[in-house]
């Protein structure tokens, strides 16, 4: 009996012994794998490598990454493991569908909680706030727009940078790459004549004709704190959008903002404009159609009468 | 561009011979052919400049504003020009003002009751179913057309045109659709404008076959004999008339 119980308690401690040495292996490895990605080229020995990537089963190019570029990128110096913070050896080979960036509904989601948020707290701050923020982390719409979405991930470049996604120059095709979409627009109730109202406008007219100093989408709606315009915390919300035109335009009252939206003047929309439209179309077509025609007839008789005269 | 004009003075040139080939009746005196120099001027400045603007996604469009080294300077040429055109509806309205004053009530270049019928006959005429243009008077129809569009267009466009160049002014005193409305009417008004006189106006004084290349009379202000016959026939008979000793209908009351 002794004998079985000392039998059971070497066991027991074996045992113990055992798992707490395979569980120690598998930290130190954890440890060793990842301070051996400190230097990202260690990553970007395979990662970079796009045969690789393909070779080993992966469908999308997310994997991988232009080192070049990457190493312009304003996040260079930070290598992998600041953004991928738990890469583990086990799991990296095959991806672990209990892996948190999988487990998450919305992985991006994971990976601005872990590798944005650290850095950029006033900014992840203000998104998650704004209208895209509440959609996105909150209701879990796949829709919403991410900081990936507008930022990239691998190549980010700084706002300054013309080749930056952020850069004034390239921000309404950014932006447009949704609020331009008729999916989109129907499904959150977007305002519809976005992409056609700023390419009327003046301020893109001045952009076209290469003005230095144009306002573009984010100047006058913000760049993460971005709410609908009924919103009171809207910088152009009717209460407030006079004080957002006056900083370019002194003087600007509140019917300054009402006369410059992105309410297009259409059939559905501000109809009344779309009458004095259409009647001011109507009369080129009343008075130019049989001027055209008065000229041109007066043209072939007096022709015909001075022939005649000649002859 | 026609205006409100005094009678031609014609100069009879004293004891001239019998013939009267050399003969030329005053059209437009000097306020009224500088009047007019305002205007085209302008109005070939301003559609220069406002429709790179307006059409600022053309190629072509950029390249003119960056050759006028960017689009604030051809902005402001636009103005500058918009205000040589308040000049000239300004002299052009202190003319009419002060010619009324010294009782001049002559023959305007308004829409008049004849006119209509001119019409009729001169479409009749441009379909062939008359040999005869009809006898103009002073000012036919078209050319009535023409100044009763240049009145009406300067006035929208110099009142629409200012609505743009000061909103934040013009939204403190009046609602914002006035804004709105103001360049939906200057888009169109400038394309009306720019068709009518391009199409109408340039084919009667410069395309159309008796006066090609161009009519001279906006710089000398004067027809020839031969021109008043072939386009205001009537006008001539009255001035024909008015010269023979006894009768004649003297319109300058001084």
């Amino acid at each position: 009996m002794r004998g079985h119980v000392t039998l059971g308690l070497v066991f027991t401690l074996l045992v113990g012994v055992a798992s707490a040495q395979v569980e120690d292996v598998a930290q130190s490895g954890n440890q060793r794998f990842i301070s051996e990605l400190q230097g990202e080229e260690t990553c970007l020995a395979c990662h970079s490598d796009v045969y690789l990537a393909r070779a080993n089963g992966v469908k999308d190019s997310s994997l991988w990454l232009d080192e070049t570029l990457f190493h312009e990128s304003a996040h260079a110096d930070l290598g992998c493991v600041a953004c991928h913070p738990n890469i583990d050896p086990a799991g990296h080979q095959l991806i672990r569908e209990d892996h948190p960036w999988f487990t998450d509904r919305v992985p991006s989601v994971a990976i601005a909680k872990q590798a944005c948020l650290d850095c950029h707290e006033k900014e992840y701050e203000d998104y998650h706030e704004s209208i895209h923020g509440v959609n996105r982390l909150e209701k879990h719409e796949l829709a919403a727009a991410f900081c990936t979405d507008c930022h990239g991930f691998h190549y980010i470049l700084p706002a300054s940078d013309e080749r930056s996604w952020t850069h004034k120059s390239n921000i309404p095709a950014m932006c447009l790459k949704c609020h331009a979409e008729r999916g989109l627009k129907q499904r959150f109730g977007l305002t519809k004549y976005v992409a056609e109202t700023f390419q009327e406008s003046f301020h893109k007219k001045r952009a076209e004709l290469g003005a230095a100093e144009v306002p573009v989408c984010s100047t006058c709606h913000g760049h993460h704190a971005i709410f609908p315009r009924d919103d009171t915390r809207s910088t152009v919300h009717p209460g407030k959008v006079a004080v957002m035109c006056g900083e370019c335009h002194e003087g600007a009252a509140q019917g300054f903002g009402e006369a410059f939206t992105h309410t297009r003047v259409s059939t559905t929309e501000m109809r009344w404009f779309y009458f004095v439209k259409q009647a001011h179309m109507w009369l080129i077509v009343v008075v130019i159609g049989p001027l055209g025609a008065i000229v041109l007839c007066n043209a072939g008789r007096t022709l015909r009468a001075r022939r005649k005269r000649n002859a | 561009m026609l205006k409100r004009g005094r009678p031609a003075a014609v100069r009879v040139q004293a004891h001239a011979p019998t013939s009267r080939a050399g003969r030329t009746y005053e059209r437009f005196n000097i306020h009224q052919r500088v009047q007019h120099f305002l205007l085209a001027f302008s109005f070939l400045g301003l559609v220069a400049t406002g429709l790179p603007m307006r059409f600022s996604e053309l190629a072509i469009s950029q390249r003119f504003v960056a050759l006028l080294s960017g689009v604030t300077v051809v902005g402001n040429i636009h103005r500058a020009l918009g205000v040589m055109m308040i000049a000239a509806a300004v002299y052009h309205i202190g003319y009419l003002i002060v010619m009324y004053r010294r009782g001049y009530r002559g023959t305007p270049a308004l829409f008049s009751r004849t006119d209509w019928p001119e019409f009729i006959a001169d479409v009749k005429y441009c379909l062939g179913l008359v040999r005869q243009r009809p006898r103009f008077a002073r000012y036919s129809w078209y050319e009535k057309f023409d100044y009763f569009g240049a009145a009406v267009g300067v006035l929208l466009m110099v009142g629409t045109g200012l609505i743009m160049w000061f909103p934040e002014l013009v939204t403190r005193l009046l609602p914002g659709w006035v804004v709105t409305t103001a360049v939906i009417v200057h888009d169109y008004e400038a394309c009306l404008a720019l068709l009518a006189i391009f199409i109408g106006h340039f084919y009667w004084v410069h395309l159309h076959p008796d006066v090609y290349p161009m009519s001279m009379v906006w710089l000398t202000g004067r027809l020839s004999e031969e021109e008043m016959a072939r386009h205001h026939p009537r006008e001539l008979a009255e001035w024909q008339n008015r010269e023979r000793p006894v009768g004649g209908n003297d319109e300058v009351r001084r």
